[in-house]
């Protein structure tokens, strides 16, 4: 095939949801990594609060005011902020898996059908 | 990339300018940790420097620029309210304070050397691209005369 030749239209569909599913896959590890970000974050906050003590002064970033808060609130909404957060996570790693199972299939299907045109122009030259 | 690989000058132009997007954003956000970082910092810098003071005579700004001041004093640096994480922020001692700082600096410094990494694929594809590019239009050109 020289430069200014087509690909087959079946194989550009495939190539189309090639590109679809790996842009999809690019926005799953996006979300993915901003919530396991979150999830460190909280986890560090956590690990601070617990070792202050119970009548330390803790503060809570509300908009442009910092509001006090009692560590032991502070530490129950966290813990329910990083449940969320890991259920979260869970579904995303679920939904990465599938992208990169179907990419391989689709990866293989468009290898298989290029070597099967390739190897029919091979004998006819 | 061999010449066995049909290549459509349009889709090449629009990967081109995607990929252009991509490297605009690796820029940005590199441009932004950098400034995280040098932020962190400052911070540590100024804790230790304040670290174990007490009853400083101050000049607090009024603007980020240092337009005005007003006078304030410090009557004690053996503790500071810290950003700890998520939204919350804690009075803690100044070692503390310190030791956070750092852990956030070497978060900033690992996702920096990320984006670099990243911005280096992204540049090294851009010009792979290029080059696919200016052959194919070559071939072209070379046709039509």
């Amino acid at each position: 095939m020289s430069v200014t030749e087509q690909v087959p239209p079946e194989v550009q569909q495939m190539l189309v949801r090639y590109q679809q599913i790996q842009n999809q896959l690019g926005q799953v590890i996006t979300e993915k990594n901003v919530i396991t970000s979150e999830l460190s974050e909280v986890n560090r906050a956590l690990e601070v609060l617990n070792s202050l003590d119970p009548a330390g002064v803790v503060f809570k970033n509300v908009g442009h005011v910092m509001v006090k808060v009692q560590r032991d609130d502070a530490i129950k909404e966290l813990n329910d902020k990083k449940e969320i957060l890991e259920l979260r996570l869970k579904s995303i790693e679920r939904q990465e898996q599938l992208l990169r199972s179907q990419l391989n299939e689709l990866q293989s299907k468009i290898n298989e059908y290029l070597a099967k045109i390739y190897g029919r122009q091979a004998k006819a030259g | 990339m061999s010449d066995k690989v049909g290549v459509d000058v349009n889709t090449l132009v629009i990967e081109l300018s995607e990929v252009k997007k991509y490297v605009d954003r690796l820029q940005g956000s590199i441009a932004q940790l950098a400034s995280e970082l040098q932020e962190i910092r400052l911070s540590r810098g100024a804790l230790e420097e304040l670290s174990g003071k007490s009853s400083l005579e101050t000049l607090i700004s009024l603007d980020r620029r240092g337009h005005t001041y007003v006078r304030g004093v410090i009557s004690d640096v053996k503790s500071v309210i810290a950003h700890i994480g998520s939204d919350y922020y804690a009075e803690v001692p100044v070692e503390l304070a310190i030791k956070l700082l750092d852990k956030k600096e070497n978060d900033v410094i690992q996702a920096l050397r990320m984006v670099e990494n990243e911005l280096n694929k992204a540049l090294v594809y851009y010009q792979q691209l290029q080059e696919v590019l200016n052959k194919v239009l070559r071939s072209q050109q070379a046709k039509s005369t």
